[in-house]
């Protein structure tokens, strides 16, 4: 995929092409809930290679959905329950125009890196994501100071190589930390050890969330680190690449670490306990049209393997403070 | 002389000191009767005034099975009318000009506040976009929290708009102090108020019933605030419910279960904030203009600490006036040059959490050890959405009399005024307030935080 690199010297992007995506993801609940309070951030972005044509989310139960653009400008919408329910099904659809990014010149030494205070933000220590717990690893693995894309390079082949991709082997708390130590997780854990290691070496770098263009899967984490030139580019490190091609990836929000990202954050308020029962994405390589029916469908005709996949995964949200939990 | 006796530096921000050292004018009859008492005299009056606060329940327990009464210094603080006028209008301005800002930000039409700020509260409720709560009201009771500083100056630390609590403690504090103590009191003309009739008053307004039936639901009688809750469903002679006494019919209204068979309920005075926990289905019922909730479901988005650096734009857009009351300097971390000025100076800084209440949240920097500024430090830095700063801001002292060791001493105190609003948009602030006094050492002044009170007067 790095190949599509180079197919654009004009310095103005790859061909355009467009993609539409349906999610769904059902949550249920041992008992009603009476509160159910949820930032979605499920909306393709706006970005230099990324624009959204159209998009639209629909929950059962039905609720008033106010949209807004996060502080880091992320597609947001708050969706807050008060009927009772014990079951949560959110559905979202749309349509983006992606774009490559051009080629990147690598000449650039990391120690010349200069950026303004707006890119403070994406150097400093987050709840996750500790640059100077995993600082030690970062410089080892880069060795003497190389230039940008070179020690993205290095950072991203060796998170891949060395950590084991398992699935429920982390939590959605887990930080980059805990990562470098047990060496396995999932691509948000991936993710957030490149963030620190990136940030140890003075390279801005955010978390993105969004889809992966391939089959029927799951929302992905990947990251984009601040190239002085062209901006943030993007680079996964759960695929290895050191430069991932945009139009692979559909973004729905960037931020410092998971906690600012993730696609559904949310607590709710029941005598019981939740669960993310079923959750699934797919990118169509077409601009053709998807409806909610498309989503929904995702979920209650899943392919085999994933059922199976995420039924093993399933962990209940705990309760938090007697009544009120976080999912 | 009684002060003759204090054996400290007297802090310079006085509130019973003129700038020159010596005793304000207005304090010179209420000291000369405390002279006149004698330290054992006002020792006595003290125990009987406690003893009396504990027959009356007079108490804000933090937890349930702590009973024990608002521990209380009885001199009062005494706010001369000039001062008064000059904050009751202050307090009245930034009431209008708050329920401006929500009766907008439901309509969504307002500007003044960033969208990121205010759909990122906690406690805004998507539900209620498109709703108009009766007579246009949404802050009928309104809490502000009021520092006094150097120059004589009223500044503004807090706005309370969710279910503020305390104007029964304004009351009863003045009640039990001038029984107990009448020698001070008698020679002070003390503003009076009448807020029962303020409350009947507001009712009246929102409704077009002529006797509409209110109720006073209350979260329990373990909660901390019990004591108003009952104090006040007593004086206006309404029924105190709890939310099972409450329910929802079949034509969509709320219904009080009583002995008698049940009764279609008007007015709900909640001083809950999860209604659906309470009563199931109230929310429906409020939204569908059955039932008229006072204060308005939505208003705790003012009661963000973040909203807060918005108030005198609010005052200036709404209103088309300048705030009358000055606001504490305030520092939005997610704001890089703000962020790093913050850190820069965290010394000399205030931290509150964004959904803290009651005192709790609260990081004052001096009074803290090394310690806790560098897990400050890295709170700012790894969330700085979750927290403002404020200048730290030196204010008022006041003396307290130490009944144990017959000594007197000097506490910090804020004022906590109130505020109503009726169906006709007009505003009252009840003259006084509560004056909540800091434990020693410490410049927080919250009940919840086990801070005293204090009785407060205005005087002509």
């Amino acid at each position: 995929m790095q190949t599509n690199m180079g197919s654009s010297l004009d310095g103005a992007g790859g061909d355009a092409s467009s993609a539409s995506y349906a999610y769904a993801a059902r949550y249920l609940y041992s008992d009603t809930v009476v509160m159910n309070d949820n930032f979605l951030r499920l909306s393709a972005c706006q970005d230099a290679f990324q624009t959204p044509l159209s998009s639209s989310i629909a929950t059962t139960p039905a609720a008033r959905l106010i949209q807004y653009n996060d502080r880091l400008g992320n597609p947001t919408h708050r969706l807050r329950l008060t009927s009772p329910h014990t079951r949560l099904v959110i559905l979202a659809i749309g349509s983006v125009r992606l774009r490559n990014a051009p080629a990147a010149p690598d000449d650039i030494p990391v120690s010349a890196l200069a950026y303004d205070a707006s890119c403070e933000d994406y150097l400093t220590p987050t709840p996750m994501v500790a640059p100077e717990r995993v600082a030690d690893a970062a410089r080892a693995i880069v060795g003497a100071p190389q230039s940008l894309l070179h020690s993205v390079k290095s950072v991203v082949d060796w998170v891949y190589s060395n950590v084991t991709y398992i699935r429920g082997s982390t939590t959605v708390a887990t930080t980059a930390e805990q990562v470098l130590a047990s060496r396995q997780g999932v691509c948000q854990d991936m993710t957030h050890l490149s963030l620190g290691m990136l940030r140890a070496l003075g390279i801005p770098a955010r978390y993105c969330s969004g889809l992966l263009s391939a089959d029927i899967g799951e929302t992905h984490a990947w990251l984009e680190f601040l190239h002085p030139q062209l901006g943030w580019l993007p680079s996964d490190p759960t695929r290895g690449l050191h430069i991932a091609s945009n139009a692979d990836l559909i973004k729905f929000a960037v931020g410092r670490d998971y906690t600012q990202a993730s696609p559904i954050e949310g607590t709710f308020v029941s005598m019981g306990s939740g669960w993310l029962d079923i959750t699934a994405a797919q990118v169509i390589r077409s601009p053709q049209p998807v409806s909610f029916d498309d989503a929904l469908n995702l979920i209650e005709n899943p392919p085999a393997h994933m059922l199976q996949q995420q039924r093993q995964g399933i962990a209940p949200i705990e309760p938090y403070e007697q009544a009120v939990n976080r999912q | 002389m009684l002060l003759d006796s204090l054996d400290f530096n007297p802090n310079p921000v006085s509130e019973y000191l003129a700038p020159d050292g010596e005793l304000r004018p207005v304090y010179n009859r209420a000291m000369a009767a405390l002279d006149a008492l004698g330290a054992d005299g006002v020792a006595q009056r003290w125990r009987q005034a406690n003893r009396q606060a504990a027959l009356d329940a007079f108490c804000f327990p933090l937890d349930p099975k702590d009973f024990r009464p608002v521990p209380t210094d009885w001199i009062p603080r005494i706010v001369e009318r000039r001062e008064w006028d000059i904050v009751s209008a202050g307090v009245q301005q930034r009431l209008k000009a708050l329920n401006l800002f929500l009766l907008n930000l439901y309509a969504r039409e307002q500007s003044v506040v960033p969208d990121e700020v205010v759909y990122s509260c906690q406690f805004f409720y998507p539900e209620y976009l498109g709703f108009r709560p009766a007579k246009d009201v949404f802050v009928h009771i309104y809490g502000i929290d009021l520092v006094q500083v150097q120059d004589g100056r009223y500044v503004v630390l807090e706005d309370n708009l969710r279910i503020p609590s305390g104007i029964a403690y304004q009351i009863k504090s003045v009640e039990i102090g001038n029984s107990v103590m009448p020698e001070l009191s008698q020679n002070y003309d003390i503003i009076p108020y009448d807020i029962r009739q303020a409350y009947f008053d507001l009712f009246a307004s929102l409704c077009d019933k002529p006797a509409p039936v209110c109720v006073l639901l209350t979260d329990s009688k373990f909660g901390s605030a019990f004591f108003e809750h009952r104090y006040l469903a007593e004086l206006l002679g309404i029924p105190l419910v709890e939310g099972s006494d409450l329910y929802i019919g079949y034509d969509g209204g709320a219904h009080m279960k009583t002995l008698d068979g049940d009764v279609p309920v008007d007015i709900i005075y909640r001083r809950v904030e999860d209604l659906e926990i309470f009563v199931p289905g109230l929310t429906d019922a409020y939204l569908n203009g059955k039932v008229v909730l006072v204060n308005g479901m939505g208003t705790s988005v003012a009661d963000d600490k973040l909203v807060f650096l918005w108030v005198p734009e609010m005052i200036r857009e709404y209103l088309g006036e300048e705030p009358i009351l000055d606001q504490a300097v305030s520092y939005d971390l997610a704001d890089a040059d703000s962020r790093r000025y913050v850190l820069e100076n965290l010394r000399s800084m205030v931290l509150k959490t964004r959904q803290g209440y009651g005192g709790l949240g609260t990081y004052i920097l001096t009074d803290l050890g090394g310690n806790y500024h560098a897990q400050l430090r890295r709170q700012v830095i790894e969330n700085p959405r979750g927290l403002i700063a404020q200048d730290t801001i030196d204010f008022s002292k006041h003396i307290v009399f130490d009944e144990p060791s017959g000594k007197f001493a000097e506490r910090y105190i804020d004022l906590r005024v109130y505020a109503i609003q009726n169906g006709r948009g007009e505003t009252t602030a009840f003259p006084g307030g509560l004056t909540r006094v800091s434990r020693p050492d410490n410049r927080v002044t919250n009940n919840s935080s086990g801070g005293l009170c204090k009785p407060t007067w205005v005087v002509r």
